[in-house]
This record gives structure tokens, C-alpha cells and sequence, in this order.
């Protein structure tokens, strides 16, 4: 064994997953020691304080994930063009942008907003998802489906907390343009900052005002009622 | 999936939990960084080894150290004022007590070279030996000593560097 215990083995202890020769060891080992004790005593206030956060954190995972989830089906379909001709995938993404379904009215029956996001990677334009390996001097696109919600904005955040605010003339949401499935006119390039880029589009039924938006965002607030929120989470490679 | 996933969130959402807080510190980074960890995780559900024999565990806790150390790095210029201000440690003394503690690692490993982060933590933070964490890596005894001794030399220039300005 080590000269001290490690808190992976403190953690294998914990579950009972280490062979009793191991076991009998580390255990005689905590009870001369007094700096493994401290650090047994540590993990176990870490363990105790994981109760409070663990539903909180559970329905976070699952929303991020639900999201991801919903965009799946056309990031797939599209994967698979790009990979046989990356090409003609990047013109055909700008040809396959078609009017989502219209009631008589011409006027898209309200429901949930859609995001989906492109990267474009030299000549090659990709689908992503929340999680897609992205790198410096890519181009993030977007493809939405304002679905009846009248404002959009569009914000993003490096992984040193910078916020920087990508669409919203005059400090406020844009207007939508179109309720059908639409390209914005918008995008992103990537710089080297290492570590995640998040997006965060925002629909809502009356505009935002940016500086209220980039506050909560910081502060980890709850967003109003009547907002849409999806929320992109894009690592970047740096080597 | 996600069942699986639930059944690793619940056996070891708390170890993760505190491996983040030990490597990062804060109570709110170390929660952020488990929701990213599990993300990653669904991610690589396929890759998960299965839970006999702790090898789950194993698994799981590296991709923990490592998402964390990176995110130590990733984070290093948004550092706490108070951490930034603190006097500059004396590696000397960090060597001579045969650990490093968590402060001094945290600015060492912003700053370091990222391979090196990994091996440096379990040796020096969590006093795992040499062996052991050529074991983890999957790595000879002797590519950790050489990565030891790399990251000895470069965080001795760093510190030598801070203590002059």
C-alpha cells in the first residue's frame, strides 16, 4: 500500500468493493494514521453534503440530456451525408431548410420552440448537439423553428465566464423573422480559448433586455415565465 | 440508457461528488462539474466498465480527475482574487512534507502542462506511490517518474518565477 491511503481506496472501502486482504489493511493502516483519518472524515462530510444536491443535480442531467435527445434524429441523418460527401452536405443544408407544417392560416400552431445548431469546419458543414467536440476557428450556425414565440437572443460563454452576447440588436431580443424552420443570420467562430463554449438561445412572447439576461445567466437565476431556454455545452479541442 | 445511467448516478454520484469537491474546492464548481461528468458519462455509456470489482469506479473516478484538473486549467484566468493575492508557496516546503496541499496543486496545475497534471495529483495530493499510479494510468513505473520529475522541474520554474515578481 501507499504511505497513505488513497481516496479512491477510501471510496472502494465505502462500497465494499476491495478484496479483504485490502480491506484489513487500509483499515489497520486509518487506525494508526491520523491524516487518512482526516481525509476518511472529509469524504464524509463531500458524501453528506451530495443528499442536498442529488435530486437538484438528477433532473438537471436529465433535462440537458432530454434535450440533446430531441435533436438526435436529425443530427443522425445528417451525420451520415456529411460523412459520404462533406460537400454536398454543406450546400445541401442550406437547400434542406424547409417551412415547417402551417395551419390554413399560414400562421405554425404554438408549441415548443426548435433549436439545432451547425458547425462549419472548412468546407464541411455538420450537425451538432450539446456535447459535439467543436474547435478553434469553427462556425457555429443555427436552424430554428420559432413555432409561434415572437423574440429570440442568443448569448455564449467561454469557459473563463466571459458572456458575450451574439444576437440581440440594441440590447434586446431580435424578432423572429419567420415561424417556420429558418436559418438565422448568424455565425459564431470560435476563438482558442480552451475548454467549453455554451450557447444559450432564448425564445420569448415579449423581447429581453440583454443586460437582464447576461446578469442571471451569471447568477445562475431562474429564467421568467413565458421564456424558452436551450442550452448548448460544446468542448472544445485545443491540441 | 437511461437506467443505467441512474444506477451509476446513484452508486457513485457521491463519490464523484467528492472528488470534485476535493480537486476543485468550491461547492458550486465541484456541482457543476458532476453534472458535466454524468453528461459525459451517458456519453460513454458503452464504455462504462461493468460495477464487479470496483472496475465502474475505477473508470468513472479518472474521468472525474481528469474533467476536474482540466477544468482547474480551463479556469485559471477567473481565478479567486484571494487565491491569486495569497503569498507565493515554497515548493521546498510542499516537498519536504511529502504532499502538496490543495492550494498549492490548484495554482500548480492551472498553470502546468495537462499531462502531467494527472500523475502529479495522485502522487503528490492524494499520496498514492509511484507504482500505483502507473498501475492507474496504464503507464510503466518508469514513465511516472519521468513525468514526476518533469512536473517537479516545471513547477519549481514557475514558483521561482512568481517569487521574483
Amino acid at each position: 500500500m501507499s504511505v497513505h491511503v488513497s481516496p479512491l481506496s477510501l471510496e472502494h472501502m465505502r462500497m465494499g468493493s476491495l478484496p479483504p486482504a485490502a480491506q484489513a489493511e487500509l483499515e489497520l493502516h486509518l487506525e494508526q494514521c491520523p491524516r487518512c483519518q482526516a481525509l476518511q472524515q472529509e469524504l464524509h462530510g463531500y458524501h453528506a453534503d451530495f443528499g442536498a444536491v442529488r435530486e437538484p443535480a438528477w433532473v438537471q442531467i436529465q433535462n440537458d440530456l432530454e434535450q440533446a435527445r430531441r435533436r438526435r434524429p436529425f443530427r443522425w441523418a445528417l451525420w451520415g451525408l456529411g460523412a459520404a460527401v462533406p460537400a454536398l452536405a454543406a450546400a445541401m443544408l442550406l437547400l434542406m431548410v424547409q417551412p415547417a407544417p402551417m395551419d390554413d392560416s399560414g400562421v405554425r400552431t404554438k408549441g415548443d420552440p426548435i433549436v439545432e445548431i451547425v458547425i462549419r469546419r472548412g468546407h464541411a458543414v455538420m450537425p451538432a448537439a450539446s456535447g459535439s467536440t467543436v474547435k478553434p476557428g469553427d462556425q457555429v450556425g443555427f436552424l430554428t423553428t420559432a413555432a409561434g414565440w415572437e423574440h429570440v437572443m442568443i448569448l455564449g460563454r467561454d469557459s473563463t465566464g466571459t458572456i458575450t452576447t451574439y444576437l440581440a440588436p440594441e440590447g434586446r431580443s431580435a424578432a423572429t423573422s419567420s415561424q417556420a424552420r429558418t436559418r438565422l443570420p448568424l455565425a459564431i467562430e470560435l476563438d482558442a480559448t480552451p475548454g467549453a463554449e455554451e450557447l444559450l438561445v432564448l425564445f420569448s412572447r415579449q423581447p429581453l433586455l440583454a443586460s437582464d439576461v447576461r446578469a442571471r445567466w451569471a447568477a445562475k437565476l431562474p429564467w421568467p415565465e413565458g421564456v424558452h431556454v436551450s442550452h448548448f455545452v460544446l468542448p472544445k479541442e485545443t491540441r | 440508457m437511461q437506467d443505467r445511467l441512474r444506477q451509476l448516478y446513484e452508486r457513485y454520484g457521491a463519490s464523484v461528488y467528492a472528488r470534485c469537491r476535493q480537486v476543485l474546492g468550491h461547492p458550486e464548481a465541484a456541482e457543476d462539474a458532476m453534472h458535466d461528468i454524468f453528461v459525459k458519462v451517458h456519453h460513454n455509456l458503452p464504455r462504462v466498465p461493468k460495477d464487479e470489482g470496483g472496475e465502474a469506479l475505477r473508470w468513472i473516478y479518472r474521468v472525474t480527475t481528469n474533467h476536474c484538473l482540466n477544468h482547474l486549467r480551463d479556469q485559471r484566468r477567473r481565478l479567486e482574487l484571494q487565491e491569486e493575492n495569497a503569498p507565493a508557496p515554497t515548493l521546498e516546503a510542499a516537498w519536504e512534507e511529502g504532499m502538496l496541499n490543495r492550494q498549492i496543486a490548484r495554482r500548480l496545475m492551472r498553470h502546468l502542462d495537462p499531462k502531467l497534471a494527472e500523475p502529479a495529483w495522485l502522487y503528490y495530493v492524494d499520496g498514492v506511490d509511484q507504482g500505483e499510479v502507473a498501475q492507474m494510468l496504464g503507464v510503466s513505473r518508469r514513465t511516472v517518474i519521468n513525468l514526476l520529475n518533469a512536473f517537479k522541474e516545471e513547477a519549481q520554474s514557475l514558483l521561482a518565477a512568481e517569487a521574483t515578481t
